[in-house]
């Protein structure tokens, strides 16, 4: 029997040599569910003790986190994306790695979370996969030169340094964002991220595949893991994932995130006004407890490229166009706070009439969208 | 004699060959030699168990050659379409007992090995005379074609093969069977599996379509035997030793979609890699006495229309009493066209009670409190004290007279007044009366029995019980690197991986 967890669930989640092996299917699933707590009961203590430590980063955690057939398929899927790189398969475009892809798909295939606790126990999981690296390591000697991808050089290629004038390189290089995703995997990784979402929104500044609303709105629904996130977001900068976020929030009303056909929740009014609100917590947050101060805008300066101007652009239109999309029911109008609020806003709309006008029309749109009550027929229209 | 090739050799003695991306030495074609026709079926069942040959087609071939030495050997040629496609056939013919070559049109050259990771490379060509020559580590030797054995020829000829028992025991997979039947229980079996299904009805039940057939023949002279083909749906497991011990009764599971194998059997190739070998006219059906072919492919049609519908009798009429003729008329419910009142009530038949479970979420208070629920034998009866709003579902009803219903559209006939109608029909003391259609006899609900909707919804709460406090939960430190450690993966590394379909 595979150790499957000493050799790869729990340096997954505890770090360490993630064993990349032999292609995991769904038949398999059963049989390890069945046989691991046997085999692999030690193991299976110090996995849980380490998803709780993950967990615990994000929510409290009361209860180890099953070892269920939800948490063992999503490993496998994981196993099997990290198993397209691996060079015995011949190359992402063999037909070997068709199936293995196919199989991750059918493995990820689990769902969003029901439950905050079950987002959680699921990052538990899962929350260190963009910190997993491949080390390839070339060993150059005096006949030519061997890589090894991904493996430790075994002992005899390096034998008498000196002699044969062996030198190693080694290039650790990180799985998600430099070597990425295979296009024949990309399904299979999208369906782990509707699984597991909260690594996603967390992450709002990842690259490929970009940050997508429908697939972290089923997360974001739970006000304990919704705070998070925000905050998350406050710590990253609130221009940059602002920006991130507004950036996704076009793709996302416009029907192009998630794909036709693909898992994830379709764009209603409910959801863009809930993703408009969101981005305005944020900036709340900001004000309330941030320490970046705005700088004057300037027609004369260019900060085009500076981050935060499609949040300015976005808030900006959701503000103009109805202000419950930004402004809580229950926040006064007056104050301290309802001051800072609005100088806030003001200076958005500022940067966003300097810089961010060729999407402001978008934004508005948008932002009718989110503010249509849906008996009008005006709130489908797109 | 041999030469190993060298990494960054670009001329090559062979015509034909080329070194691709890795340094590995390919020609155009594959040539796999097996002594034996076993060797050979064992080959073509681990090559369609990892790659597909239909993707091989139509390059593949399986000729029989004689060599040099006088033996016959069965040796099959194939398009190579990818670098990993050679490695994968060269695993599958040694595991197999085989040997493996590479080259273009006649001339081949043994594939890499151990010995020679990059291949080999013939040291100079010989002027033999054959149909192919295969160049081998030990010795050259020419071949001469004798026949070819179409793939498709190949795939009717092997005898199934006993499955492994499913887990669990049960006997069939779940997905559509096919039945084949003699002709006189034919219609047997239609008429039981219809009425298999009409019990099923409403949920995810059987369903069952059925055609005659007639097997292919190979002579003009001899009639061709016509048999009964069933394609049936969600067969339920009990059934399942009926239909597989029953002499007459044959069960053929299907693999792809013009193809069935006979229940707890296997052919000894995957046949779904094999689709194009199947022409698509034509249903095969084997099993362990043979294939039988139905051409063109059978047009089924629905159980329910081939069962047999019998004629009602014909019932004796009763004399006619010869005493005075009696006055009294039974009561009818007949449509009336519009309906005359509010909707009152509604019956609910037990297979839709989850619907209205779930309406009572979203109905409000006012409604729980004013709406009264009975529940009887044949559904559960809502009634509202005026008016009846927000259950679309079910037999909904009006009244007729006090506390007498009947379904929306109706009216009773004769016409008598209400008062008398509550009066005979015992509608009375908050007793109401409901006549379920216009053919069924009307059924009391006593005044009892009708209780509010609030009371029934809400059920037995519990207690809530206090939530334990957790402070022995263990955390373990993380945060080491996590590295990919690639492991070898082995011979067949998608051994247990399904075949991914098409679509996905």
């Amino acid at each position: 029997m595979r150790r499957f967890v000493s050799d790869f669930l729990l340096p997954v989640v505890r770090g360490g040599a993630v064993h990349v092996g032999r292609p995991i299917g769904l038949p398999a699933v059963d049989r390890m569910l069945r046989d691991l707590p046997l085999v692999e009961g030690a193991a299976l203590d110090r996995l849980a003790a380490c998803r709780i430590a993950s967990g615990t980063r994000v929510a409290p955690v009361v209860a180890p986190p099953p070892f269920d057939e939800t948490t063992v398929r999503l490993a496998a899927a994981l196993h099997d994306l990290l198993a397209l790189g691996h060079p015995e398969l011949g190359g992402t475009r063999s037909r070997r790695t068709d199936r293995v892809a196919a199989a991750a798909l059918e493995l990820a295939s689990v769902g969003a979370p029901r439950s905050a606790s079950e987002a959680v126990n699921r990052h538990s999981l899962l929350a260190r996969l963009p910190e997993i690296v491949r080390v390839d390591r070339t060993v150059h000697f005096w006949l030519g030169r061997q890589t090894f991808v991904g493996r430790r050089v075994p002992p005899r290629v390096t034998a008498l340094p000196t002699l044969r004038r062996v030198r190693v390189e080694q290039t650790s290089r990180s799985w998600l964002r430099e070597i990425g995703i295979p296009v024949v995997g990309r399904q299979a990784f999208l369906a782990l991220n509707v699984a597991s979402p909260l690594g996603e929104a967390l992450d709002p500044l990842r690259l490929e595949p970009p940050i997508a609303w429908g697939r972290i709105l089923p997360v974001l629904r739970f006000p304990t893991l919704a705070r998070v996130v925000a905050g998350q977001a406050v710590a990253i900068g609130v221009d940059r994932s602002g920006d991130a976020l507004a950036d996704a929030l076009y793709r996302f009303a416009s029907f192009h995130d998630p794909p036709p056909g693909q898992p994830g929740i379709d764009a209603s009014p409910e959801a863009i006004a809930f993703a408009l609100r969101f981005l305005a917590h944020v900036v709340w947050l900001d004000v309330l407890f941030g320490t970046s101060a705005e700088r004057p805008e300037s027609a004369d300066i260019d900060r085009s490229l500076e981050p935060g101007v499609d949040l300015a652009v976005m808030l900006t239109a959701a503000s103009r166009t109805a202000r419950t999309l930004v402004w809580p029911a229950d926040v006064a109008d007056s104050g301290d706070l309802a001051d800072a609020f609005k100088a806030r806003l003001d200076a958005l709309a500022k940067r966003a009439h300097i810089h961010g006008m060729p999407r402001y029309s978008a934004a508005v749109g948008i932002a009718e969208l989110a503010a249509a009550p849906t008996t009008s027929p005006a709130a489908f229209t797109v | 004699m041999l030469q190993r090739v060298v990494l960054g050799q670009v001329r090559f003695n062979l015509p034909g060959l080329v070194a691709d991306a890795r340094g590995v030495v390919v020609g155009r074609q594959l040539a796999a030699r097996f002594a034996a026709i076993d060797r050979l079926v064992a080959f073509l069942r681990l090559l369609s168990a990892e790659q597909s040959i239909d993707d091989l087609q139509p390059g593949l071939r399986i000729v029989y050659a004689r060599g040099g030495a006088g033996t016959r050997e069965a040796i099959v040629l194939m398009p190579v379409g990818s670098p990993g496609l050679a490695d994968v056939v060269a695993q599958a013919a040694r595991l197999a007992g085989g040997q493996t070559f590479t080259g273009t049109g006649k001339q081949f050259v043994q594939y890499r090995d151990a010995r020679a990771p990059l291949g080999y490379d013939v040291a100079m060509l010989t002027d033999v005379a054959g149909d192919l020559i295969l160049h081998g580590s030990e010795q050259t030797v020419p071949y001469q074609i004798e026949s070819e054995l179409p793939l498709a020829k190949l795939l009717l000829r092997l005898s199934l093969v006993r499955a492994e028992r499913r887990d669990g025991g049960a006997l069939l997979p779940d997905g559509p069977l096919y039945v084949t039947a003699r002709r006189g229980l034919g219609p047997m079996l239609a008429g039981y599996l219809h009425r298999a299904a009409i019990a099923n009805a409403g949920g995810e039940g059987l369903r069952a379509a059925a055609a005659l057939c007639e097997a292919a023949t190979t002579s003009a002279f001899a009639a061709a035997e016509s048999f009964w083909l069933f394609r049936v749906d969600r067969l339920p497991a009990r059934m399942h030793g009926l239909l597989t011990r029953t002499p007459g009764l044959d069960v053929f599971v299907p693999v792809i979609d013009n193809v069935a194998i006979a229940a707890g059997y296997r052919h000894p190739i995957h046949l779904g890699s094999c689709r194009g070998s199947f022409p698509a006219e034509k249903l095969h059906l084997f099993s362990p006495g043979g294939v039988t072919e139905v051409a063109p492919l059978p047009v089924l049609a629905g159980i329910e229309d081939i069962v047999r519908v019998r004629a009602p009798e014909a019932r004796v009429a009763a004399a006619a009493p010869s005493s005075r003729p009696d006055l009294s008329l039974a009561l009818r419910v007949e449509p009336s066209g519009r309906s005359a009142g509010p909707t009152v009530a509604a019956l609910v038949p037990w297979n839709r009670v989850p619907w209205l479970q779930r309406l009572c979420y979203a109905l409000p208070a006012s409604a729980l409190r004013r709406y009264r629920v009975a529940p009887l034998e044949r559904g559960v009866l809502v009634r509202a004290s005026d008016v009846l709003e927000g259950i679309p579902f079910g037999t909904l009803f009006e009244l007729a007279a006090p506390d007498v219903l009947v379904p929306v559209g109706t009216r009773l006939v004769p016409a008598v007044s209400p008062a008398l109608l509550v009066e005979r029909l015992g509608a009375t003391e908050g007793n109401t009366v409901v006549f379920p259609d216009r053919t069924g006899a009307p059924f009391r609900v006593a005044a009892g029995s009708l209780v509010p909707l609030e009371l029934r919804v809400i059920g037995a709460l519990k207690p809530a019980r206090p939530d334990r406090v957790v402070d022995d939960v263990r955390e373990e430190p993380i945060g080491e690197p996590v590295e990919i450690e690639n492991r070898p993966m082995g011979p067949m590394p998608l051994w247990g991986l399904r075949r991914s379909t098409p679509e996905s």
